[in-house]
């Protein structure tokens, strides 16, 4: 069994997995419930001079039937009064020791981040985390992502929290700026003990057609909200790596955007987080979800030969370089198995369309000069190789055909429907085998 | 379109029979809507007869363009609606689908194509669907005989290239097969009626209670009309042609089917013999005589002997049992329909062809009575003991062994029954069309036409439908109804 237990700059946690700071862990009966299932560590829902919240605060983004592929919200920080919440962390706290406890805090004055990271500390957490993320409402009021866009007002506030902090300080980075690194060094630079990005995305998630209002609306009215969820996690992944690829930054990193599953963990570990957070997943499935994540994670690391969740930190990140960095010299060409085709054609439709014509129907003729495929290095059953050949890649279809009473169930018939490539157009720019419904049916090929 | 559910009578025995695929939800629709590859040259559209383009309305569905899907169904399928209930899609679009390869479950067009367009028959935002805007009127006229599906999307056509149609229906409701012939748990005859009577809304002239060759002259039709289009159907059940089979108890598949579906003083109990000790008068012999829904013989290999003997299952009969005079595999019917029959309880025995209709009394040569198998039925039971007294009773019926249809001599036995149902096939309309000048027919009765353009011997006479393919699908009805109309169309320009 891999070791999953981390060391997050001197914030000990039993496993990577940790609750972002969000309506999951808005009171200590939540984040109770949470550790009992398994979680490995807390943020608290961000503590600030307590707020009035609108209704409605949430619109999702659907893909076909997946529902909220992405999360839009304009809720602000916590709405409960600052000592409720200090104490039900003081009773969580003494409840789970063994868990990670952090307090994410978000005030205006040096005296009040102050007062605040010493009753932090008062109230047993293990850790701060300053929220210079929130890309709604609070940035109007110069908190949240106002800061985390202002390197110089971001350096100072971590100045003023560490002048008194005992305990490791995070800095929460908001992806709504340019240059993820230079907010991330700035809060390095003035002793952060962490950084934990992203914070979600300003979006808009959508327009009521029927009403013609935005998505959320309020009486009618909307404002662009912080976007989270599946959607956002190519953008988290990204940042992750960028901060993890910079030499300034020697501080641990608390990933978070979309991690979903276990395996969003991983790839999120790999790229530089030691420990990730998840949110709109529990918003959407619960705290349930735990289970398979550590269990998920487990399982990869002993199938992979890594003995510890640590181990896997950072192993991707290196893979990462700039696009000038990349080897011209390398070429890979789609090939299509013509055993597993089903004929459906959506490969020629979007590379006539939208790539680069290399892909032609049976019958079509391969231009003079041109390089057709080698199909017996993927199929032996291929009846010819030449592209002029009607038949190609016909094979016995009875095998696979369960139902094959004679008017009842025709049997489709792809064989004569399979495209090929003209490898003398492909690019090798992966998109057939992007489309392609059938599992391995497309394959990248290296061409030595 | 709403009163025309009036014009059916309920107490109907398909009443009580339930689709046997369930109308989607929005939710569910846009489910299976989105399982469709939306594939290039797609072979579920080069599998449906009318042509429709399955993966182009799917998509629509996936968008929430309902609106938009219907339309692209009714442009190529006036009758979209109850073929997405009737077709077999298994043998046409679905089974071409090539998710099967995947391998993983097909979709389930049908059940889409229905989603997309029921919600539309028979309404005014439907109507709009199908009226055709901007068309000039042409002044030309063409005659339908009989209100099928083949007519109907004739005339559909016609109508929005411009020109008058007129169908004459012999009958009272227009719909054809559509309405009295589809097998209840696919198609109720109340949306049949409202589909068609939307259909004909959009501005197709119907006049019912007219038989042409009878009410109204061929030369008359020839006279007044710019051209002629032939969707009669078959007409009548075939005859068994054996000895003992004018009688009690002997009915036409297609006439008893129409019975269940729109007669509401119809009694299936009536169709079977009685026991002789339940014979007594009133009440209780019709109690007793439910015991009597037993043993059905079904003689004939294709759907429609499919259909009634899964019907007769339905209702409650015990001991449905086909005959065939070929073997399972030479069976012209769908295999899944056999096998759900199968489920419902039906028999079937191949190679066995009946020589004789075995009568209690007068068990003789009485068999070659005039008029159809059903008429002769019909007054077996409505006059009691009078016709029974010359005939008798039916017992069963002598089959033999088939070898290549033929009844194989010395083979003979008895096989016990209270009812027989003739499937084998309609008679065809020869009386009719030997008025038509120009009009052949082949061996089979079926109307001789030119492939490309549906026309007759005749070249004002244009014919499509049952009449022509022997008794084919809805759907190929109103694929050849199109394709005639196109004809008709290039030839009035």
């Amino acid at each position: 069994m891999a070791e999953l237990s981390i060391d997050f700059a001197g914030i000990r946690s039993p496993n990577p997995f940790w609750l972002a700071s969000g309506p999951p862990t808005n009171t200590g009966a939540q984040v109770v419930r949470a550790f009992e299932m398994g979680w490995g560590g807390a943020v608290w829902k961000t503590i600030g001079e307590p707020v009035v919240n609108v209704s409605s605060r949430l619109g999702g983004l659907d893909e076909g039937e997946r529902k909220m592929v992405g999360l839009t919200n304009i809720e602000l920080i916590s709405d409960r009064p600052i000592e409720t919440n200090f104490r039900e962390i003081e009773e969580v706290k003494k409840r789970f020791p063994d868990r990670a406890v952090i307090a994410s805090l978000m005030f205006g004055s040096r005296e009040q981040w102050q007062a605040m990271v010493r009753r932090s500390e008062d109230a047993g957490a293990d850790g701060l985390e300053l929220n210079f993320g929130c890309p709604h409402g609070m940035c109007e009021r110069g908190m949240g992502s106002a800061v985390g866009q202002e390197p110089g007002v971001l350096r100072e506030i971590t100045l003023w929290v560490k002048e008194v902090a005992k305990i490791p300080v995070l800095v929460k980075l908001t992806p709504n700026i340019t240059d993820i690194v230079e907010p991330a060094v700035a809060a390095v630079e003035a002793g952060a003990d962490g950084l934990v990005l992203i914070n979600t995305v300003r979006s808009l998630v959508g327009v009521d057609l029927d009403r013609l209002v935005p998505i959320p609306s309020v009486a009618g009215r909307g404002s662009p909200g912080g976007y989270s969820g599946p959607a956002v996690k190519p953008i988290a992944l990204r940042m992750v790596c960028d901060l993890a690829r910079d030499e300034r930054i020697k501080v641990p990193i608390s990933g978070l955007g979309g991690v979903t599953t276990w395996r969003d963990a991983a790839e999120f570990i790999a790229l530089g987080s030691t420990s990730v957070q998840v949110c709109t997943a529990v918003m959407h499935h619960g705290y349930r979800i735990i289970e398979d994540m550590i269990d998920g994670l487990s399982n990869y690391l002993d199938d992979k030969g890594v003995s510890s969740v640590q181990d896997l930190v950072g192993r991707a990140a290196g893979c990462v370089t700039d696009w000038g960095e990349l080897d011209l010299n390398y070429k890979v060409r789609a090939d299509i198995d013509p055993d597993t085709c089903i004929g459906c054609q959506l490969c020629y439709v979007s590379c006539r369309d939208g790539g680069h014509g290399a892909i032609h129907l049976p019958g079509e003729p391969l231009p003079s000069g041109h390089v057709a495929p080698h199909y017996s290095t993927v199929s032996e059953k291929a009846d010819s190789p030449g592209p002029d050949s009607g038949s190609r890649g016909k094979r016995d279809r009875g095998t696979r055909q369960t139902d094959s009473e004679k008017s009842a169930s025709p049997a489709p018939d792809s064989s004569l429907r399979v495209p090929w490539v003209d490898q003398t157009e492909c690019v090798g720019c992966n998109l057939c085998s992007l489309i392609c419904p059938v599992p391995g049916c497309v394959r990248m090929v290296e061409i030595q | 379109m709403r009163n025309s559910r009036s014009k059916l009578s309920t107490g109907r025995i398909e009443q009580g029979f339930q689709s046997s695929k369930l109308p989607y939800s929005d939710g569910q629709a846009r489910g299976e809507a989105q399982r469709c590859l939306y594939c290039h040259d797609a072979p579920c559209t080069k599998a449906c007869p009318a042509g429709v383009d399955v993966p182009g309305f799917i998509r629509k569905i996936t968008t929430g363009n309902i609106k938009g899907a219907a339309r692209t169904i009714f442009r190529a399928n006036v009758l979209g609606y109850s073929c997405g209930c009737v077709c077999p899609v298994e043998a046409l679009c679905v089974g071409a689908c090539l998710l099967k390869l995947a391998p993983a479950p097909p979709v389930e067009i049908g059940r889409l194509q229905r989603y997309a367009t029921e919600r539309f028959v028979g309404t005014p935002a439907g109507a709009y669907l199908l009226l055709a805007t901007g068309v000039k009127r042409t002044g030309r006229k063409v005659a339908l005989v009989g209100a099928g599906p083949a007519s109907l999307a004739c005339a559909s056509h016609l109508v929005s290239c411009g020109h008058e149609a007129v169908i004459f229906e012999k009958r009272d409701l227009p719909g054809g097969l559509n309405l009295y012939g589809i097998a209840p748990d696919k198609l109720h005859a109340d949306d049949a009626l409202r589909e068609a009577e939307w259909v004909l809304a959009s501005g197709v002239e119907l006049r019912t209670g007219v038989e042409v060759g009878k009410d109204v002259s061929c030369e008359r039709l020839l006279e007044e009309y710019d051209a002629v289009f032939l969707g009669v159907g078959l007409g009548r059940d075939s005859r068994l042609g054996i000895p003992g089979e004018d009688g009690p108890g002997v009915h036409g598949a297609v006439e008893t089917i129409e019975k269940l579906k729109l007669d509401p003083a119809f009694r299936l109990e009536g169709l079977f013999r009685a026991s002789s000790s339940t014979c007594g008068p009133g009440g209780a012999a019709e109690a007793m005589q439910i015991c009597d829904m037993a043993g059905a013989v079904v003689i004939g290999g294709g759907n429609t002997a499919t259909d009634i003997a899964r019907e007769l299952a339905c209702l409650g009969v015990r001991g449905v049992t086909i005959l065939y005079r070929r073997t399972e595999k030479e069976r012209p019917g769908y295999a899944h329909e056999l096998r759900a029959a199968r489920l419902a309880g039906v028999r079937f025995v191949e190679n066995t062809v009946p020589v004789r209709v075995l009568r209690e009394r007068g068990d003789a040569a009485v068999g070659d009575g005039r008029g159809a198998v059903g008429m002769a039925g019909d007054a077996g039971r409505e006059s009691g003991g009078t016709v029974a007294e010359k005939v008798g009773p039916l017992k069963g019926l002598l089959v033999a062994n088939a070898e290549k249809a033929k009844p194989v001599a010395g083979t003979e036995c008895e096989f016990p029954a209270r009812a027989v149902f003739v499937a084998i096939g309609q008679a065809g309309m020869p009386e009719l069309l030997s008025r038509l000048p120009g009009v052949e027919s082949d061996s089979s009765g079926c109307v001789r036409i030119d492939e490309k353009t549906g026309r007759t011997g005749n070249p004002r006479i244009f014919a499509g439908g049952d009449c022509v393919n022997g008794g084919r699908e809805v759907v190929n009805a109103v694929a050849e109804g199109k394709r005639a109309a196109l004809a008709i169309d290039e030839m009035l320009r």
